[in-house]
């Protein structure tokens, strides 16, 4: 991607940068909670942003698909209704993404803009949306982006992208960012990053030394087209009869996860007033799947575990040419049970 | 007291010789300072066995797995909740103290066969608290962690930290008045000492002491957090309706909105529940992936059925539950 | 739900729910009924078969979708036409009532009581009573669902 402009922005330096984003748009980026947990939030002030997370365990999808979504409100009087839409979203920046959670919008985007019903609350989200990726030297034991081909460094398909520059004496230490900006959105965010000084020479040799220590550190990568033609041939197999048995049957793997995509529709009702909201659901309940009769096509967990797995690595692959996994680790980190995908995949691999 | 056996020897006797189809334990998680449920189906087991697989494969398979388990501070999940799923199969079931607890609180409730059981009791002086660790030494939770005596040795940006492994252990096993199981066939070490411990935390006491208005934040900001995940129901071994009140939908009684009463109104009808029942395991606490402190809630009714009616639940299976029986001279005074 | 009052007149009223048994409770209303007592129009009755029928979920439910209040009713301890129904009534709602202290919900939010079908005057007057401790606290704002703007 044509890098349009470099700028250097010093880590003390990153509140009033954020400050300025803050100006006109709603902004997405990892805060430490009071448990000292990593998530996703809005930010109320500059400062909430924390450049000490690695993959916070709760995504960003909330700002393209929040956890409820008011699609239209209602009110009844003398026997008419009245429907009134949501208003538009705001403009919005997700900041700081690790390039896995940059994939996984694009997963986000492939699902909702298929034909023939492009999902419009979903795109009306997404075009309000600046993305801001984050490239991380580090990686946690649990990501394992790299053997799905995701480079921690990769600015692909963002507006604007942080690169982490170790500077001084600190050499292992982050001190200043390098903020590529990639699109007119990006540019759009002039204001924010005019006051910061254009990235010199030296900048520009460290940013490329990063990628390509980063494009050094070779991992096998994992099979996918493998592992879908497998999935394909082994739906009624024993293998599943095992997998599922140490889950517990919640939701937090696919709460947490940053391509889960599902979705229920709910009335929400009131008197004369009431609203149509969407809310997230999961493959994992099983009033996902709950017929109206009372039958369940996928009865336990066993079904429900091999849905999981069969989305992302087979039906995804198939339909979208695209992993529905894009190796956060969350899943993992959150797991009741610790099941570990990865484990699962190997079991596929090397199942005969 | 129950014979004391090694973990392994008796997993393998168990298995090999028939006495149970599926043995439920320990073993090694992926990640640091946990453990994962360790599922093994013995010779005998014919339901859902993997036909295709040959004999010896099976043999094979399942003596990985027995050499695979381990009993330490990691194995914090309450293995009863499996119980639920091998109903009818012979089951043998590793147990901490407070496990042992939910496996009385079953057997009281009838929810599974003395017969069908060989409880494992493991001694236990407390499981690790990832998380807490985590926020001890001021990194996350998935880093690489040494272990040293009594110390916790915790890689964070360069340096090593370490950490007291009793400082280490979740809030409910400070609190624990069992560490000893309560029931069981066989022992895999040695009893540990029961610390004295007063009836009510200083964080507890000092809760019913606030106002209302102060212990509505604190409920509002725990709500605020939850995501309706239902892990906590899910690895709650008191909590196996076939239809559970939150997945009723004709009608709904509970949302599933973003709105915080709908967390409130799941959480109080489940709070009301386990009213009597909950054992206080805190597989709740230790499964909720947002950091919810339902234990606050559970702890309060706990000690409020056992201050109104003598009754702690999950100790003896003969007593009937206090909620569901009655007396006469019940409190009337809040009646008007 | 809305006030049935002419918008200009319509100053905060309290909605109360009233959960009464079928036999004394909704029978001592009735017998307030026939007797001309007075009582607050605020409370709105839902008759059960029985006090121990009440699940705690009707009353959460309640709150949530937006009463001010909740008042259960029932026969008196040992008048209860099943025999034992409020005795095990009485154990549900005083933990009923210990979590909803503790969680921070107002003291009044829910209120029991015991109204025999002889007590027509007992009847208004807990309904009185009930009704003014409720305007006292205000509007139920703590567990009132706002996903849906009234």
């Amino acid at each position: 991607m044509m890098t349009r402009e470099i700028r250097i922005i010093p880590l003390s330096e990153m509140p009033a940068f954020v400050g300025a984003l803050m100006q006109g748009h709603k902004v997405l980026a990892p805060t430490r909670n009071d448990d000292g947990l990593c998530v996703f939030a809005w930010l109320a002030a500059p400062e909430q942003a924390d450049w000490t997370c690695g993959i916070p365990q709760v995504p960003p999808k909330q700002a393209f698909l929040p956890r409820t979504e008011i699609l239209f409100t209602y009110h009844r009087e003398k026997g008419r209704e009245t429907i009134t839409p949501p208003p538009a979203p705001e403009p919005q920046i997700a900041l700081g993404l690790h390039p896995c959670d940059v994939q996984a919008v694009k997963v986000l985007d492939a699902v909702f803009s298929a034909e023939p019903s492009p999902d419009q609350p979903y795109l009306a989200r997404r075009a309000a949306t600046t993305l801001i990726g984050r490239g991380f030297t580090e990686q946690d034991p649990l990501v394992f982006c790299r053997e799905l081909g995701i480079d921690p460094m990769d600015n692909r398909d963002c507006d604007a992208f942080l690169v982490p520059l170790a500077g001084g004496q600190a050499e292992h230490t982050t001190s200043r960012m390098a903020l590529e900006i990639l699109t007119d959105k990006g540019v759009a965010l002039r204001l924010a990053y005019d006051g910061f000084p254009k990235a010199g020479v030296e900048d520009l040799a460290a940013i490329a030394e990063a990628r390509k220590q980063s494009a050094a550190r070779g991992v096998p990568l994992l099979d996918m087209a493998v592992i879908q033609r497998r999935l394909e041939n082994i739906f009624n197999s024993d293998l599943w009869n095992r997998i599922h048995e140490p889950c517990v049957g919640c939701g937090a793997c696919a709460f947490l996860c940053p391509t889960c995509h599902c979705f229920d529709i709910q009335e929400e009702v009131m008197g004369q007033d009431g609203a149509r909201v969407r809310v997230w659901d999961t493959c994992q309940f099983d009033l996902f799947t709950r017929h109206a009769s009372g039958h369940n096509p996928r009865l336990s967990q066993k079904e429900r575990s091999r849905q999981r797995i069969m989305h992302k690595f087979s039906y995804g692959v198939g339909k979208f040419h695209i992993p529905f996994c894009v190796g956060c680790g969350r899943c993992i980190a959150v797991c009741p049970a610790h099941n570990d995908v990865r484990q699962i995949l190997k079991e596929i691999s090397d199942f005969k | 007291m129950p014979k004391q056996v090694d973990l392994k020897t008796i997993a393998r006797d168990l298995l090999t010789k028939g006495k149970v189809e599926v043995f439920i334990g320990y073993q090694a998680a992926s990640l640091p300072l946990a453990a994962a449920p360790l599922i093994i189906h013995g010779a005998k087991d014919s339901v859902d066995a993997s036909q295709s697989m040959a004999p010896d494969a099976e043999r094979d398979m399942m003596a990985r797995k027995v050499a695979a388990l381990i009993f330490d501070d990691r194995c914090e999940m309450n293995l009863v909740n499996y119980l639920h799923k091998f109903k009818d199969r012979k089951t043998a079931v590793v147990v901490k103290g407070c496990d042992s607890r939910s496996v009385v609180g079953l057997l009281q409730e009838k929810q599974v066969d003395r017969k069908n059981l060989v409880i494992i009791g493991a001694p236990c002086r407390g499981v690790v608290d990832r998380r807490h660790v985590a926020k001890l030494m001021g990194c996350d939770a998935s880093r690489e962690v040494d272990r040293e005596g009594e110390h916790f040795r915790f890689q964070c940006a360069g340096s090593w930290k370490r950490v007291k492994v009793a400082d280490a252990i979740y809030t409910a096993c400070r609190e624990c008045q069992v560490h000893n199981p309560v029931i069981a066939d066989y022992w895999i070490g040695a009893p540990v000492p029961q610390p004295d411990l007063p009836e009510l935390t200083a964080e507890m006491e000092a809760l019913r002491k606030a106002s209302p208005d102060h212990r509505w934040t604190r409920f509002h900001k725990e709500m605020s957090k939850c995501i309706l995940c239902y892990a906590c129901r899910n690895l709650c071994p008191a909590c196996y309706c076939k239809t559970c009140f939150a997945d009723a939908c004709k009608p709904k009684w509970v949302g599933r909105t973003d709105d915080p009463s709908d967390a409130m109104l799941f959480h109080l009808q489940r709070l009301m529940h386990l009213g009597g029942r909950c054992t206080g395991c805190g597989a709740c606490v230790r499964g909720c992936p947002m950091n919810v402190d339902l234990r606050l809630y559970n702890d309060h009714l706990r000690s409020h059925v056992k201050q109104e009616y003598g009754f702690m639940a999950g100790m003896d299976s003969a007593v009937h539950p206090p909620l569901a029986m009655y007396s006469m001279g019940d409190c009337n005074e809040f009646i008007r | 739900m809305n006030n049935d009052h002419p918008s200009e007149f319509r100053e905060w009223q309290p909605r109360i729910l009233a959960f009464l048994c079928n036999w004394c409770s909704y029978a001592g209303a009735d017998l307030a009924g026939v007797s001309r007592l007075q009582y607050p129009p605020n409370v709105r009755i839902i008759r059960v078969p029985c006090s121990g029928r009440v699940n705690p979920a009707y009353i959460l439910k309640a709150l949530q979708d937006g009463v001010d209040g909740v008042l259960v009713s029932g026969c008196h301890p040992g008048d209860c036409h099943y025999l034992t129904g409020n005795y095990y009534a009485r154990r549900k709602f005083r933990l009923l009532k210990e979590l909803l202290d503790f969680v921070g919900v107002e003291d009044g939010r829910v209120q029991f009581s015991w109204v025999s079908a002889a007590e027509g005057a007992k009847f208004s007057q807990v309904m009185t009573e009930v009704t003014e401790k409720v305007r006292a606290l205000g509007p139920n704002r703590r567990l009132a669902k706002r996903i849906v703007k009234m």
